[in-house]
């Protein structure tokens, strides 16, 4: 029964994986980039996010599509409608890669300075968690957000550390001014990178249980970090 | 459940353990299931679940079914609308009943509306009919099309409009249920949105039961929604019953969610 749908459902379901996918290897380019300085790498990230735009778009336009074709309820409207934020998450964890392979970038040009140890854990935590929320996803594990939820903690700990040590080294090392500033940028999308995929474990649980998590919800904005 | 059921007075009408019979055949099996006032319950199912079944034995319409027999209880202001001492008609008078096919009386859009008031017994004035005439139409949001053409009849009217009538029809001997078995199955889309629209209107004066095939009509046009289904021995069972929103967003039996998504055979 249904098999139109079924189908429909399923090839929405490849173009988030493909999205996940390609996200994470953008992320992992990034900071392979970061971690060698070099340009290459970052210059093909920036052409690629296009891609990953582009996507977004198909799935947000096949989305509605099914919606408005075949009607789902219950499981599938919630597997449908998180799609479509889930394709909105991943297009900004995307731009945060970019972003990040701008700012290499950038940095290239400008004296070298030690990168704070800090923003390498915080680059292994927060592509772990994606590739934990992703295979949540795909696996419908509702027990994710929770398990995300710690790594974040660390990972928002660890940015405040590197926002300490970028105003230590702005006060004692001016020459180096931007270089810490474009550190700090950095580590501020690996925080949001973490932010977002907690979204993705929140979505997939809200697919297997149908429960929103609103004292989850209530909690992130109070764990917001200030800067 | 539990809780509700010793709690009637948010109710209009509260079923307990109720079986039904046509003759040795048991149609419905033990359903409980609380209506709640002045809001629109939609009963839903596969064909054969026993829906209709239901629904007819809130207004005891099941004892114009030869064989027909019905065993539990229907409280309707704390009175078990099947004691032996209630009289059905004045039962359905008080529950109303609108039918699949619109079935106007073969009389004049005015003649329809008071021949309810009439056969009860009717005291009042002509212009006091007169006023009771324009009120139904103007609840069933018909006035503004038959306002100019009162004395014609009935059956010249659309479909959807002789639907309308038959709610204004029904309104007319003051009931405080309405029931509505298919509504809208022989209308035309804006016919029925139109008669869901008038749904919600009414639900602020009356409570109103309605079954349903189309699921997207008791998901848009519901507050609340009982899910039948047929047991092995093909007798309907009340499955699951809850806030329309909850059922059709995140249902808590599997053979709930089975029929919504449609992945029942």
């Amino acid at each position: 029964m249904r098999e139109h749908f079924l189908h429909a459902l399923a090839e929405l379901e490849g173009q988030i994986r493909d999205m996940g996918n390609r996200v994470s290897l953008a992320v992992r380019d990034a900071l392979w980039s970061l971690e060698r300085n070099e340009p290459i790498f970052a210059r093909q990230i920036i052409a690629n996010d296009n891609v990953i735009d582009e996507l977004r778009y198909q799935i947000e336009t096949n989305a509605l599509s099914v919606i408005t074709r075949q009607q789902p309820m219950a499981r599938d409207l919630r597997v449908v409608s998180m799609f479509l934020e889930l394709a909105s998450e991943l297009e900004r964890i995307g731009d945060y890669a970019e972003g990040i392979a701008e700012l290499v970038i950038r940095c290239i040009e400008l004296p070298a300075l030690e990168q704070p140890p800090q923003i390498k854990t915080m680059a292994l935590k927060a592509q772990a968690m994606l590739r934990d929320a992703l295979d949540a996803l795909h696996e419908r594990d509702p027990q994710a957000a929770e398990r995300l939820e710690h790594s974040d903690d660390e990972i928002d700990g660890l940015y405040r550390e590197v926002l300490a040590w970028t105003f230590a080294t702005m006060r004692s090392q001016p020459d180096y001014v931007e270089r810490a500033m474009y550190y700090l940028w950095i580590a501020h999308n690996l925080e949001r990178i973490a932010d977002r995929t907690i979204n993705i474990g929140e979505r997939t649980s809200f697919i297997a249980t149908g429960i929103i998590d609103k004292h989850r919800l209530r909690k992130d904005e109070a764990d917001k970090p200030q800067a | 459940m539990t809780e509700k059921q010793t709690d009637t007075a948010n109710y209009s009408l509260t079923v307990r353990n109720m079986n039904v019979y046509y003759g040795t055949f048991r149609a419905i099996n033990n359903v409980s299931l609380n209506i709640e006032r002045n809001k629109i319950t939609a009963l839903i199912g596969p064909s054969g679940c026993g829906k209709s079944t239901v629904l007819r034995s809130l207004n005891r319409m099941n004892d114009l079914v030869n064989g027909a027999r019905v065993e539990g209880e229907v409280l309707f202001h704390e009175q078990n609308l099947y004691a032996n001492d209630v009289d059905a008609v004045e039962v359905r008078r008080r529950i109303g009943m609108v039918f699949q096919k619109p079935n106007p009386f073969p009389k004049s859009i005015y003649d329809n509306i008071a021949f309810g008031p009439r056969i009860n017994g009717w005291k009042g004035t002509k212009s006091e009919m007169d006023d009771l005439v324009e009120r139904c139409l103007r609840q069933s949001a018909l006035w503004d099309d038959v306002k100019d053409k009162l004395k014609e009849s009935g059956l010249a009217l659309s479909g959807g409009q002789q639907q309308r009538l038959c709610i204004a029809r029904a309104l007319a001997v003051e009931p405080e249920v309405i029931l509505m078995d298919e509504p809208c199955s022989a209308l035309d889309p804006i016919s029925t949105l139109k008669i869901e629209e008038l749904m919600m209107e009414l639900r602020q004066r009356y409570t109103i039961a309605i079954v349903t095939h189309n699921m997207q009509q008791a998901a848009r046009a519901s507050d609340y929604t009982a899910f039948f289904l047929m047991n092995d021995q093909r007798a309907g069972e009340l499955v699951e019953y809850g806030p329309t929103g909850d059922l059709f967003t995140n249902p808590k039996d599997k053979r709930t969610e089975d029929y919504i998504t449609g992945r029942f055979g």
